[in-house]
């Protein structure tokens, strides 16, 4: 009977639950949707805004949505050195698109071939050490979706590369929304006085 | 064939078996605090699919056995209540694994 207790699928499972909210998926959307907006409309400043507006989207709605109807967990030590992993893979990450900003910014002559493959090469590396340390393979899928359309950038026209953004946020979003609804009806608010005597 | 006394001693873990433990929405409770630090009654009542007044009551008797331990703690201004598993639930649970393993790894296939 012991046997057929998988401890680490137990951990996996309760790791893995905070996914289902579609959040994550919203967010990727929404940076996709922010690079096509980029590129539309020659700002970077739009990209900062529509990426401020995921951010806070996925803080706010873990925070009272997610939370509340799943509950709260400290994961173990090994969880929390992947957790630890995570943010280490992300403040790099942060501060090499501060630098390709700042360079971007002060007029450094990037071709545009070369800004596009590194940006690429760097989401595609990105999103799959977060996929592999979150557990969460979706990600993976985003990750490659976003490599593509730089690739394109490459290749094509604005027009195109646009549209390319444009159709990646047209699939995560709609995904993160049907998430996030079925998440909803799955998991309903808990009564207070539930809660209060849980509590 | 083995000998009557062999036998009984080959499954004598089972006689030791702590109930506690062996009941199995308990042992369900257990396997998913031994996996996490610590958690919250909300998280617990999603994972394992029980009632409140089920995972209420076997929570009640973990925590009388001395397994469970409750930590109160602020979330913000709000107390917010976390269970964990103390030392003796985790030694209880590790202990139940592996007497349950020797006696069943024990069985002829």
């Amino acid at each position: 009977m012991s046997q057929n207790i998988d401890l680490k699928q137990i951990e996996r499972k309760a790791y893995t639950s905070y996914f289902q909210d579609g959040f994550w998926d919203i967010f990727m959307g929404l940076l996709m949707l922010g690079m096509g907006i980029n590129i539309a409309f020659e700002s970077t400043i739009w990209y900062g805004v529509v990426l401020a507006i995921a951010v806070l989207i996925v803080t706010v709605g873990r925070k009272l949505i997610t939370e509340p109807r799943i509950g709260r967990v400290k994961f173990g030590p090994a969880r929390k050195v992947k957790q630890w992993a995570i943010i280490v893979v992300l403040t790099i990450s942060f501060l090499f698109g501060i630098g390709m900003f700042v360079a971007s910014y002060y007029g450094a002559d990037i071709p545009r071939e070369l800004m596009a493959t590194i940006a690429g090469v760097w989401f595609c590396i990105v999103f799959s050490l977060m996929a592999y340390f979150m557990d969460f393979s979706r990600l993976f899928v985003y990750g490659l979706l976003l490599s593509a359309s730089f690739a394109i950038a490459i290749a094509y026209s604005d027009t195109i590369t646009i549209i390319v953004f444009f159709a990646s946020a047209a699939i995560a979003l709609p995904i993160g929304l049907v998430m996030l609804t079925r998440f909803l009806r799955r998991y309903p608010r808990l009564p207070k006085e539930n809660i209060d005597a849980g509590s | 064939m083995p000998a009557p006394e062999a036998k009984g001693e080959a499954l004598q873990p089972l006689v030791e078996i702590d109930r506690i433990v062996h009941e199995p929405t308990r042992l369900m409770i257990l396997a998913h605090l031994y996996v996490v630090e610590s958690a919250d009654f909300v998280f617990l009542l999603r994972q394992t699919g029980l009632t409140w007044g089920n995972l209420s009551s076997h929570l009640s008797k973990l925590e009388s056995a001395g397994y469970v331990d409750i930590v109160k703690e602020f979330k913000g201004k709000k107390p917010h209540t976390m269970l964990r598993l103390t030392g003796k639930g985790r030694s209880a649970f590790q202990q139940y694994r592996q007497s349950m393993k020797q006696v069943l790894d024990g069985l002829p296939s």
